[in-house]
């Protein structure tokens, strides 16, 4: 049940938040995410938030790119080095990597509290 | 543990986050806010979406009716709207949807405001703009073009800024342009003034050049007699666009040794010397149809997003089709119903340099005639992304800023007198404006009267059957030989004496030939009575000349074939020569082989032959082979080598020149040592490569459309199309023709254009270098001039916008 609401709760603030407010406040409410919803250990914690994230950034920049033939994706992707679907990963792994962190850095403090 | 963990996760988080929140600068490139970049609804992905769809409806309390926008497939918009106020408001908005980036890049460019965006690697640009006064004057320019403007079009001016300005407003942050995500930084609104820049831009790269300074010091140097045997002013060959009967030239008395000295400035960056243009039209009697065709292709550095924009402006008034610059309003290129234009630059050396006599030792007041006069000194600010800004102080003269500033007592400091700086007579954009609703030659002539700068060779053609060229704009009224050489001293004589009179401007009406041309040759023949210098071409106008007089029952695919004709005369000038002096007793098989490839090539520089890239390799290393004494000079001074041409003359009449030994070697080398050596060397350099499959013209002379930033990822490099600088296609590095258009007049016009990049600014459209390829295949698009809204000859599925009066 937990990992469900972790699941449903990182999906929601990664699709919603960076669309009508600041980008990096999935940051803290990745991390608050992983403060609340203590379950597993804190790698549990960085690897549901991580693929998490991943799916949602990699799956909207994916249909983007295809809607848009790899156009851009190609362009740009040539800019840092890699192909267009390499980009599509790379943004994927970029919030996965970003909340996977903040999530394992709520859930190591509630660590402490646990004392 | 689990404190070190916990700190360790929670730092390392934090500082991911703030790592991700800012642009950071590597080496000479700023990479931007990589959380707002990679965001998929707001970051650079946003940008796969168009903000504006077919349908949309837009209202604006600017526009005194409705305007509806047909949009075709290559992205060209066609505004129909009631009057012409209205259709610039509209146009503004348009340019901005698809150029808002390049607009504000252009203008920062010609202000010297590019370091803001880009750091400090743009800082030397933008000190140099700013000396040159670009800023100073562009605001001056501006009050006196509200001043001389009638009503009317001043509120052109208005309409087009405000149009933009209500594409800039409704912006979603997510739709920002690209480029604005990539380089961190936020679009500014667009001023009237941002138009006056972009005009004195691009008079920077077409009246921008000199050689005033490589001039003096090569003639302090070397003396008279010498200077004259290399740098003369006149080749015998070329073909002016207004000849006249006497074909001979007499050489401008030069200044004497007493009158001139040596500078040990630095030379700045002159304008690339392939700016050029190709225009002609012929008269109805040399076409198949019986109708004028005219034909226009501007060669500047074609860069992406292009430097045109295409658009079609419909009012009850009005009806044109052209490109224009985007930031221009109007059409500065095109057709209408009646008649169609074209432009290529006239060259003329507009810049002349004066030393400043200071009278006080901190440099603030001069003698300027019988007076005593104050520098205006400015304090300029040019901001830097990043860092601090950085601080000049601008001189500036009652004829111009202090261009050449020296710290010690060896050379005096030089004023920069330049055309560009000169308070204009008229408002200069009327001349396009006027000509988008001209009728016929009158009115062309009519229009033409207020245009000042950059100087152009515009060409005309109308349904009534009549051609004709006018080398157009402000020219100083010059003393013969004014002005190729510093001035030792500002007098009344060594001023210029006010502007040729319009009437006296070189002009062609239905000349007997039954053609005008020009590709920016020399504007007349030798008995024009006015004195003037410049940068003129050699090789493409004569080609033109003959080419165009040879021809008959032109079509508009004869015209076509001329404007991608890369045949060029400077292989039959030299090669021949080349050839017979060279040495053949000797010659390897390979060598043999390169010679039969140039014997039997016809000059023309077609992609898929070899012969150019050993020609073009022959006589580049021949002509390095030749200036060795120049290269000496230029460790110590600013000096240009010899033109190309009168290497090709001194090489075949005087080969026993005494510049043509190599300073190096005991020996004494004449040309046709060098023609030998030079021969040895391209073979040493083609030996391996000459039998490659993939190694010919196109692969060697290859094309590069740079993005304006020139990142190579939003860039088309290496394109190989053939061509070359001297020929008709006149194509070299990124130069080249900019927009090709050719127009048959008629009852009513049936035009073709194309030009190397697409409608839109935007990486993620496939509008963005859609025209490109067939640019490089030498083909065109037939441009839908339409009659009206519900005008279907086209069978176009057109997008459409409406925009209503609020």
């Amino acid at each position: 049940m937990k990992i469900i609401l972790h699941i449903a709760l990182i999906a929601l603030t990664l699709f919603f938040v960076p669309q009508y407010t600041i980008w990096w406040y999935i940051g803290p409410i990745a991390a608050l995410v992983g403060f609340l919803i203590p379950y597993g250990k804190t790698f549990s914690s960085f690897l549901i938030s991580f693929l998490i994230s991943f799916i949602v950034w990699g799956i909207s920049t994916g249909i983007l790119a295809s809607q848009n033939e790899m156009i851009l994706a190609d362009r740009v992707g040539n800019i840092f080095g890699v192909s267009g679907f390499g980009l599509v990963l790379i943004t994927g792994l970029f919030a996965g990597l970003l909340t996977g962190l903040a999530s394992a850095s709520g859930h190591s403090l509630r660590q402490l509290f646990k004392q | 543990m689990k404190y070190i963990k916990a700190t360790i996760l929670i730092a390392l988080t934090t500082a991911l986050f703030a790592l991700c929140s800012k642009p950071h600068t590597i080496g000479d490139n700023t990479l931007p806010a990589l959380g707002q970049f990679f965001n998929p609804f707001e970051g650079f992905w946003a940008n796969t979406q168009e903000p504006i769809e077919s349908g949309d409806i837009f209202n604006f309390d600017n526009l005194s009716a409705e305007v509806q926008v047909k949009t075709d497939e290559r992205g060209v918009p066609h505004i129909f709207a009631q009057n012409m106020s209205d259709a610039l408001f509209v146009q503004g908005f348009i340019t901005a949807k698809d150029r808002l980036w390049q607009m504000e890049i252009t203008q920062r460019s010609a202000a010297g405001k590019l370091a803001e965006v880009f750091g400090e690697r743009a800082l030397a640009s933008d000190t140099h703009n700013r000396r040159l006064g670009n800023l100073h004057y562009a605001k001056k320019r501006l009050v006196k073009w509200h001043e001389l403007a009638t009503d009317e079009s001043k509120s052109y001016l208005e309409q087009y800024a405000k149009g933009v300005n209500a594409y800039i407003n409704q912006l979603d942050p997510k739709d920002l342009p690209f480029e604005y995500k990539l380089f961190n930084h936020s679009p500014v609104a667009f001023e009237q003034l941002h138009s006056t820049l972009i005009v004195t831009k691009m008079a920077q790269r077409l009246c921008g050049r000199e050689e005033d300074l490589e001039s003096t010091n090569l003639l302090a140097i070397l003396g008279p007699e010498l200077f004259q045997s290399l740098y003369p002013e006149f080749d015998p060959n070329q073909s002016p666009i207004i000849a006249d009967s006497n074909q001979t030239f007499y050489e401008t008395p030069l200044p004497t040794l007493d009158e001139v000295d040596t500078y040990s400035y630095q030379a700045y960056e002159k304008p690339n010397p392939s700016n050029g243009s190709n225009n002609w039209a012929v008269s109805g009697s040399k076409t198949k149809s019986g109708n004028p065709i005219l034909c226009n292709d501007p060669h500047l550095g074609m860069t992406l997003p292009s430097v045109w924009y295409e658009i079609q402006i419909h009012t009850p008034e009005v009806n044109v089709y052209g490109v224009t610059l985007p930031g221009i309003p109007g059409v500065i290129i095109g057709f209408n119903e009646d008649i169609a234009w074209g432009v290529t630059n006239v060259s003329h050396d507009v810049t002349d340099f004066y030393e400043i006599n200071w009278l006080d030792e901190a440099k603030t007041s001069y003698q300027y005639l019988d007076e005593i006069k104050q520098v205006e000194s400015v304090q300029d600010t040019i901001w830097i992304a990043g860092q601090d800004p950085f601080i000049q102080t601008l001189k500036i003269t009652e004829i111009g800023p202090v261009m050449f500033e020296s710290d010690h007592a060896g050379d005096q400091d030089l004023i920069m007198r330049w055309l560009v700086n000169e308070m204009p007579q008229t408002f200069e954009l009327s001349t396009f404006l006027d000509l988008c609703k001209a009728k016929n030659y009158e009115d062309y002539r009519a229009a033409l009267r207020s245009y000042s700068i950059p100087a152009q060779n515009i060409v005309f053609a109308d349904k009534h059957g009549d051609i004709a060229l006018t080398v157009t704009g402000k020219f100083p009224l010059k003393e013969t030989g004014q002005g190729r050489f510093i001035h030792k001293t500002l007098t009344a004589e060594n001023l210029w004496k006010g502007y040729i009179p319009f009437d006296s401007l070189p002009h062609a009406y239905n000349p007997e030939q039954a053609f005008v041309g020009s590709a920016n040759q020399r504007s007349t023949g030798p008995n024009y009575p006015f004195y003037y210098n410049g940068f003129f071409d050699h090789y493409r106008g004569r080609i033109l000349n003959q080419k165009l007089a040879a021809m008959d029952d032109i079509t508009v695919e004869d015209m076509m074939q001329l404007q991608n004709d890369e045949e060029s005369l400077i292989a039959q000038d030299l090669l021949p020569t080349l050839l017979e002096r060279l040495n053949q007793s000797d010659l390897n098989s390979t060598q043999k082989g390169m010679i039969e490839h140039l014997q039997n090539w016809n000059g023309y520089y077609t992609k898929e032959d070899i012969a150019p890239v050993i020609f073009s390799k022959w006589w580049s290393n021949l002509y390095q082979l030749c200036w060795d004494e120049i290269e000496v000079l230029q460790k110590d001074y600013a000096v240009n080598k010899p033109a190309s041409w009168n290497t090709i003359a001194l090489i075949k009449e005087q080969p026993s020149h005494p510049y043509f030994d190599i300073v190096e070697t005991p020996e004494k080398e004449t040309a046709n040592d060098l023609i030998n050596q030079a021969f040895e060397q391209t073979y040493t350099e083609l030996q391996d490569k000459i039998n490659l499959e993939y190694y010919n013209w196109g692969h060697y002379w290859s094309t590069d459309i740079q993005h304006l930033s020139k990142l190579p990822a939003l860039s088309r490099n290496d394109l190989e199309v053939g061509g070359y600088m001297h020929a008709l296609k006149a194509i070299r590095g990124s130069h080249g023709p900019s927009w090709r258009m050719i127009v048959e007049l008629g009852d009513y016009p049936k035009a073709y254009g194309v030009y190397p990049g697409g409608q839109s600014g935007n990486p993620a459209s496939p509008l963005y270098d859609s025209n490109l390829d067939a640019w490089a295949e030498g083909e065109y698009f037939e441009l839908q001039f339409l009659k009206g809204l519900d005008d279907n000859r086209f069978e176009t599925d057109y997008s459409t916008l409406t925009f209503k009066k609020s």
